[in-house]
């Protein structure tokens, strides 16, 4: 006979002092050293469970206890379930019940009456190890779960026929202000402009009968408030619910964008400052030279040097006040700047 | 052969102080002026001779029809061979340099002031090109 030398701290919920004793006698044969702890009453189990979450590795639960019923057992070993493996002892009367139990989420049910050593010694080990693969299949989904959920980026899946929205993440309902039974009760149209709308229908009608993988694209979005913001749109056809769908990321660059035009205007003003030192800034100046070559170089009359002074005079002045504009062009640009 | 010469610049002191300048060489004989290149391109249209020479001294910054406009105005009807076109600017823009090195009519890419001895040299190189 096998002996298994690994500890199972087993908590046994059974009124009856001789289907106790049987299940104990069962367990010896199998397990070297079997930590039980024996209560009669559902109650004390649950206290038990309650004040020790982590003491157990399985629970063999009777299906008749005289604390509580049936019905309201199911759903009690259901919810402990979730944490440690339940296998409930029944009586054929019960049978049932028992199947409809497994259904919820109990491990094992063994009827008292077939019971043998080694059925409950396998049964223990199953539940065990049915126990821990879901365990890690839920933290799993949990943790893929939350890659969508908890992603500060907004996140929605859409199906393609309707358009509706099958599901959003948190930062889809922060962003847009919907909350997320709004979201679910709307379409893709309902968070656009109106005239947007056209050219969303035609990209979803484009993209979704190729099923373009890693789509790009932006677009201009509404939120709740009515606020109009330019959206970079990333998506990738997905089948959700068994519908055809696309799972979409979409990050606002309203502001990226509004950075991006303030610094075109800002190119724009230096390019005309620049454009205004070659043409305007230099047309007195060389003509400054010009006049004073004139004077120098030209055998020149007293009214012609006057006339000379005066054309001189006057491109100075000139002169002066383009660079005027100059300065004001330049303040405007650091006054944009500083906003 | 004749010969005409055209001043086309917006600025009445660079037109006065250029003929001034070209005033010893009778090269340049009675200089035209015009304020635009619109008028300018009008006034050559209208007298546009095969068998004359054209010397236009040319400014690009101008109201109404500047520098550029003009020289697509006339690449309607005159020939590059005898319209010899000398950009006249206060610009020292790179652009507007490489720009006038592509225009078939252009000869020379001119920085002002234009100063005494720049006219001698430029006559001389107009005779050369008219010779040829």
């Amino acid at each position: 006979m096998k002996i298994d030398h690994n500890t199972y701290r087993i908590l046994v919920v059974e009124d009856n002092p001789g289907d106790f004793l049987l299940v104990e006698d069962f367990l010896s044969e199998h397990l070297k050293s079997p930590d039980l702890t024996h209560v009669t009453r559902f109650k004390s189990a649950r206290s038990l469970l309650d004040e020790y979450p982590d003491t157990f590795d399985v629970i063999l639960l009777d299906l008749s206890l005289p604390d509580i019923d049936k019905e309201t057992l199911v759903t009690e070993a259901r919810n402990i379930g979730q944490t440690i493996p339940v296998i409930i002892l029944t009586g054929y009367a019960d049978l049932d019940f028992a199947v409809k139990s497994l259904a919820q989420g109990v491990s094992d049910y063994l009827i008292k009456d077939t019971i043998s050593a080694l059925v409950l010694y396998k049964s223990i080990l199953y539940a065990q190890e049915r126990h821990r693969f879901i365990q890690s299949l839920r933290e799993s989904e949990k943790r893929y779960m939350d890659l969508f959920h908890l992603s500060p980026t907004p996140i929605w899946v859409y199906e393609l026929d309707t358009l509706r929205f099958m599901d959003v993440n948190e930062a889809a309902e922060h962003h847009y202000g919907y909350s997320k039974d709004e979201f679910l009760s709307m379409t893709i149209r309902d968070i656009r402009p109106e005239e947007e709308i056209p050219k969303m229908e035609k990209t979803v009608k484009e993209s979704g009968e190729k099923a373009i993988r890693f789509f790009s694209g932006v677009f201009k979005h509404r939120k709740k408030n009515g606020e109009v913001i330019d959206v970079e749109i990333t998506s990738n056809p997905i089948i959700f619910g068994r519908k055809k769908a696309e799972i979409v990321q979409a990050t606002d660059i309203t502001e990226k964008l509004m950075q991006m035009r303030a610094i075109e205007e800002q190119n724009k003003r230096l390019r005309d400052i620049a454009w205004t030192q070659s043409h305007i800034v230099r047309a007195p100046v060389a003509r400054l030279m010009g006049l004073i070559d004139l004077i120098r170089n030209r055998e020149t009359d007293e009214a012609e040097r006057n006339q000379y002074l005066e054309y001189i005079y006057e491109s100075a002045e000139e002169m002066d006040e383009i660079i005027r504009g100059i300065v004001d062009a330049s303040q405007t640009v650091i006054k944009k700047e500083n906003q | 052969m004749s010969i005409q010469t055209m001043i086309v610049d917006d600025d009445p002191i660079f037109a006065m102080m250029f003929k001034k300048i070209i005033a010893r060489e009778s090269f340049f004989n009675s200089p035209k002026e015009f304020g635009n290149g619109l008028l300018a391109s009008e006034h050559l249209k209208s007298t546009y001779d095969p068998s004359t020479s054209y010397i236009i001294f040319l400014d690009i910054n101008m109201p109404v029809m500047n520098g550029w406009e003009f020289l697509a105005a006339i690449s309607e009807f005159a020939y590059p061979k005898n319209t010899l076109v000398f950009i006249v600017t206060s610009s020292i823009n790179q652009a507007d340099l490489v720009r006038s090195k592509e225009n078939e009519y252009v000869i020379k890419f001119l920085t002002k002031p234009i100063l005494s001895n720049t006219i001698i040299e430029l006559k001389k190189s107009i005779k050369e090109r008219l010779a040829d």
